[in-house]
């Protein structure tokens, strides 16, 4: 492992090395200098934050690109041995007889489809909602916003309390009121993931709600009062101003909340242990790596996952900057 | 003036126009709306401080309206579980601990960050192409691909065991790609003159970084600390995989595991623990909400 | 500008390769060291224990006490002991996590002697976790019950704490509502019962308006596995072939669907479900049976003891008609890793110090379970939840299935046992059989 490390810091320098070097024949062809005072101070600034960020960033990643790759089991971790693309034809073959991967594909897929629609429109209401200045729209928004104070631990914690099948079980307590037998929300195989989109949106969208609000404020008064006199209605303002406006604020807002949706992974877990109706991916890499100890196969899961989401990203930033 | 021009409430700048009776309807069913939504938001909350207070049979029996409402038959117990959860099951140590990692992680975060973000921003070097590129490419890899391998780094590579364990949960959380991101991102509005007529009193470049930058960026330090506290503070599934061994130095979120599988531990207390391990991000975010806000307002959206 | 590109290319290539160089030595530490005996500043000899309970429980308490006194025995000759707590944790176990995290790392930082969850023990044995003790034991393992000493390919491994079964609690006055007698009962406890019988006793219940019985379908984790295996093999069929290799001809096999379609039954008739909270049986007077291990009897003579004023018991695991009863069997072990040798006299003393006679009474009254030795433990009443138990212990246990993949055969019951809630079991258990082989395959050295 330290053998590993070592070369890949050498990799890393190397790399450095030649961006650098390029560097400095262009400036000379230019007839600029670098001063050594200057960029001696500059390497020694970044040190701290370059040995922190390859033993903790880089190294992780790229051995986890290099586990992919091996038969790595941590019952034998003298034993491990370079096994080629074999992990990724073994996973595709768990997807095609539609194993746990295959369900963690979808749930995962689910999670995101309804969960960015869902926390994204629910925060641009609740900012628009509350972007006007009238009493008390302060405590509307300390209302809105007090569910993201509480960390995704705790929430997991509290909507198991709130879905408990059982009587202290606030939601079954409700449905008691009407004579609705106890429901257990979390084993239903078809609305348990629901349940986790409905929590994860209750707690995640005030934090956009506030980016909305911020770029709500930045909007120019005029156009609105210049589309009053056109005569325009509500909508047609919210539809050629509004959201125009808010372009840029909505891209990010989307990314955002698009990778985090992806690595969706302590809510199911701590909700519903692991169940073929709730897995989620980053849940199946960590079972995998952590439980079953086949940390070459959940490696090539991390790789896979890391590449879909990263492309995606790419994409949807490259869409920002053409804005 | 502003911001009582909204979207929807193009509504608004049509009424300034009507009669004044639609308008008040208006606000009547605005600030009806606003209590309802409030109230389905806060809902669990307050769920979750009235089960805190009431014993296993008092949560099991309430319906209605008394499930969110305290105790109050009972009121020498209104605080036993908070007690209890203190007392017996030790909370207030992880909480510590919590605290302290935070403060720590808070302090280099802001150094190490700012001082790579300030060099890559402000100086002319040989290499800079390299980091500016490697920072964009890292900032989109999810953290959780990596986490087994970092346990590896962590306990194989660096060889921490035993109670140096920790470091591994508070190193880690010093490094934030996405901060030197925002710090960039800040420090290249800073005019350069301020540095230049520092330099000519020869002033040194460290010297300039905390007697010029650093104050000159207090925004930006107080959105990338009140970042770091948050994000130590929740962060749950990292700890509790170095930490599992060492009860006493868990974090207050790993711990609340812990609590779970205590036996005979009551809904009540389990409650309890949740409202104090989110009193103080609460607190924080009451404190620092400006900040949060900034965060993105300024850089963050330019990503 | 050309040179420039020229340049980053080249980088980005040189990166890459070292990257891809560095792969090979990305594990390949060397980690079979000669460790040396560790002491203390005394010169004691340092003997290191783990065990997966927190400190704060009587379970917790009780090895410390064990502890406490072996290192007040053995003062005189300089070996100290030190006990750790390691919570196990639901969800993706943490204890587990430990145990093989420190095996992984080297250097000798896995503790002496570990305890372990008695499946376990093959994953543990076969990957060199574990030391085989078969030669340095002797003849010290015949005081403990058979089928409760771990075993891998005949070789002795891990020494049972104390042995554990579970069975069916019941709640006499809730039976007697339903027209059942106390005899009738004793006589199933006595001669054992089929699945009919089971399934008359439920009917009865449910036409009293009782939730027959309660499963504990939803328990989730190995408490899952462990409660409701011995209802799969009840009908003959077994998990997975000797070796621990093949579950494809015996997780499908007619048997086992058998075992798993009388779980069904149970569901689809109404008996049990999957919503109904472990403590309604022990708090209210609504739910007939409950399954449950041995631990439930200490909670329900001190803390419920109200509820079952009217007297209660423990009935037999069901079996088919024809085929042998089965029970559950199989607590946590303690094992001396391979760390452990190299102060290999003071850890053999530590293990029989822990497994004693004396250690085993004092442990066993903290938990409630059965102690694992004969020598302790013969006088139960044969109709006494604690009798029940011992003799299904003795008569019929049958441990969860040994096998290196251990840890995914219980992931897969689980979801088998989720899956049954709307699938049908031939279905369930075929998708099942092939993903359980599939996970015996990645882990098969």
């Amino acid at each position: 492992m330290f053998l590993g490390a070592l070369l890949v810091f050498i990799a890393m320098a190397a790399a450095f090395g030649t961006v650098a070097v390029a560097d400095v024949i262009k400036a000379k062809k230019s007839k600029e200098i670098y001063r050594i005072r200057e960029y001696g101070s500059a390497y020694l600034m970044l040190l701290p934050a370059v040995m922190l960020a390859f033993i903790f960033v880089v190294l992780p990643i790229v051995y986890s690109l290099g586990y992919a790759f091996t038969d790595f089991h941590m019952y034998y971790p003298n034993d491990i041995n370079f096994v080629g693309w074999d992990n990724f034809v073994e996973l595709f073959r768990e997807i095609s007889v539609k194993g746990e991967l295959y369900h963690a594909i979808i749930n995962t897929a689910i999670f995101v489809v309804c969960v960015v629609p869902l926390q994204i429109g629910l925060a641009l209401v609740l900012a628009l909602f509350t972007n006007r200045k009238k009493k008390g729209v302060k405590i509307f928004k300390v209302c809105f916003f007090t569910p993201v104070v509480i960390s995704l631990t705790v929430t997991s914690f509290l909507w198991v309390q709130i879905l408990a099948p059982n009587g202290s079980g606030m939601l079954n307590s409700f449905l008691a009121m009407f004579g609705i037998g106890p429901i257990d929300f979390l084993a239903q195989e078809d609305t348990a993931m629901l349940w986790i989109v409905l929590m994860s949106a209750w707690q995640g969208c005030g934090y956009q709600m506030l980016i909305f609000s911020s770029g709500l404020t930045n909007i120019r008064d005029d156009l609105y009062e210049a589309a009053s006199l056109d005569g325009a209605n509500a909508w047609k303002k919210f539809l050629h101003i509004t959201l125009p406006g808010l372009r840029s604020t909505l891209l990010y807002i989307t990314i955002t909340v698009f990778v985090g949706a992806c690595r969706v992974m302590i809510q199911p877990m701590l909700m519903t242990d692991y169940k073929l109706h709730t897995v989620t991916l980053s849940y199946y890499m960590y079972q995998l790596g952590y439980g079953s100890k086949l940390v070459g196969l959940s490696s090539a899961v991390a790789l896979m996952m890391t590449v879909v989401i990263g492309c995606i990203t790419l994409l949807q930033r490259k869409f920002l900057k053409e804005d | 003036m502003r911001n009582e021009i909204c979207a929807f409430g193009g509504v608004v700048a049509t009424a300034k126009h009507a009669a004044p009776v639609k308008k008040k309807t208006i606000t009547a069913v605005w600030y009806v709306c606003g209590a309802v939504f409030s109230l389905i938001f806060i809902l669990p909350v307050i769920y979750m401080l009235a089960v805190s207070t009431k014993s296993q049979l008092a949560a099991d029996r309430a319906t209605g309206i008394a499930m969110f409402l305290p105790d109050f038959h009972n009121l020498s117990t209104f605080f036993g579980n908070y007690a209890k959860v203190f007392t017996d099951y030790g909370i207030w140590q992880n909480a510590l601990n919590s605290l302290i990692y935070a403060a720590i992680a808070i302090v280099c975060n802001v150094l190490v960050n700012g001082l790579a973000g300030y060099a890559i921003s402000k100086f002319r070097f040989p290499g800079k192409k390299f980091f500016t590129f490697i920072i964009l490419f890292l900032i989109i890899v999810p953290v959780e691909t990596s986490i087994i391998p970092m346990y590896m780094v962590v306990t194989e590579l660096l060889g921490l065991s035993d109670r140096a364990t920790v470091l591994g949960v508070v190193l880690p959380s010093c490094i934030s790609i996405f901060n030197i991101f925002l710090f960039i991102q800040f420090f290249q509005g800073i005019p350069s003159g301020y540095e230049e007529a520092a330099r000519i009193d020869g002033a040194g470049r460290l010297k300039i970084f905390f007697s010029i930058i650093l104050p000159l960026s207090k925004p930006i330090v107080a959105t990338v600390a009140v970042f770091c506290f948050i994000g130590v503070w929740n962060d749950y599934l990292w700890p509790m995989m170095l930490l599992t061994p060492y009860p006493d130095m868990m974090p207050i979120q790993a711990v609340l595991q812990t609590i779970q599988n205590i036996e005979g531990v009551t809904t009540g207390e389990i409650m309890a623990s949740l409202v104090v391990t989110s009193i103080p991000i609460f607190v924080i975010y009451v404190a620092a909400q400006k900040y949060i806000v900034q965060g993105f307002g300024s850089a963050g959206l330019k990503m | 500008m050309k040179t420039k590109g020229l340049f980053t290319k080249a980088a980005a290539l040189i990166a890459c390769l070292c990257c891809v160089i560095s792969l090979a030595a990305c594990g390949g530490g060397g980690k079979s060291e000669e460790l040396e005996s560790r002491t203390d500043k005394y010169g004691n000899t340092l003997v290191t224990i783990m065990v997966h309970k927190d400190s704060s429980t009587k379970e917790g308490k009780a090895y410390q006490k064990c502890v406490d006194e072996f290192n007040a025995e053995y003062k005189s000759k300089k070996i100290k002991a030190q006990i750790t707590f390691v919570a196990q944790t639901s969800g993706v176990d943490q204890y587990e996590a430990t145990i093989s995290n420190l095996y992984r790392q080297g250097g000798g930082k896995l503790y002496d002697i570990i305890s372990f969850d008695a499946p376990k023990c093959a994953g543990y044995a076969k990957s060199g976790i574990l030391y085989d003790m078969t030669s340095a034991l002797g003849d010290y393992t015949d005081d403990f019950i058979g089928e409760s000493i771990n075993r891998f390919n005949d070789k002795v491994y891990g020494l049972p704490i104390q042995e554990s079964s579970a069975g069916f609690y019941y709640n006499l006055d809730v039976m007697k509502a339903a027209g059942i007698t106390e005899n009738e009962l004793n006589g199933y406890k006595t001669n054992g019962w089929t699945f009919e019988q089971f399934k008359n006793v439920c009917e009865r219940l449910k036409n009293a308006g009782k939730t027959a019985v309660d499963m504990q379908l939803a328990a989730g984790g190995e408490t899952c596995t462990y409660l409701l295996y011995p209802l799969g093999n009840a009908a003959g069929g077994e998990y997975v072939s000797k070796d621990g290799k093949t579950a494809n001809g015996y997780l499908n096999s007619a048997q086992t669907k058998e075992g798993f379609q009388f779980i069904k039954d149970c569901i689809d008739s109404g008996y049990t479900n999957y919503q109904i909270s472990g403590t309604e049986f022990l708090t209210k007077n609504t739910v007939g049976m409950y399954l449950s291990s041995g631990w439930t009897i200490p909670d329900i003579k001190e803390q419920y003891s109200a509820n079952f004023a009217g007297g209660w018991g423990i009935l037999p695991y069901p079996h088919k008609d024809g085929s042998p009863a089965v029970s559950a069997t199989g607590s946590w072990s303690f094992g001396i890793t391979n760390n452990g040798i190299r102060n290999k006299e003071a850890a053999l003393e530590l293990i029989k110090w822990m497994t004693s006679d004396s250690s085993a009474t004092t442990i066993t009254n903290a938990t409630g379970m059965i102690a694992a030795k004969s020598t302790i433990n013969k006088n139960y009443e044969a109709t006494s939840p604690e009798g029940v138990l011992y003799n299904q212990l003795v008569n019929s246990g049958k441990a969860r299935p040994s096998m290196a993949a251990y840890a995914d055969f219980s992931t897969e019951f689980n979801l088998i046992i989720t899956g049954l809630r709307t699938g049908g079991v031939d279905a369930v258990l075929n998708e099942h059989t092939t993903s359980l082989q599939t996970k015996i395959n990645r882990n098969d050295r």
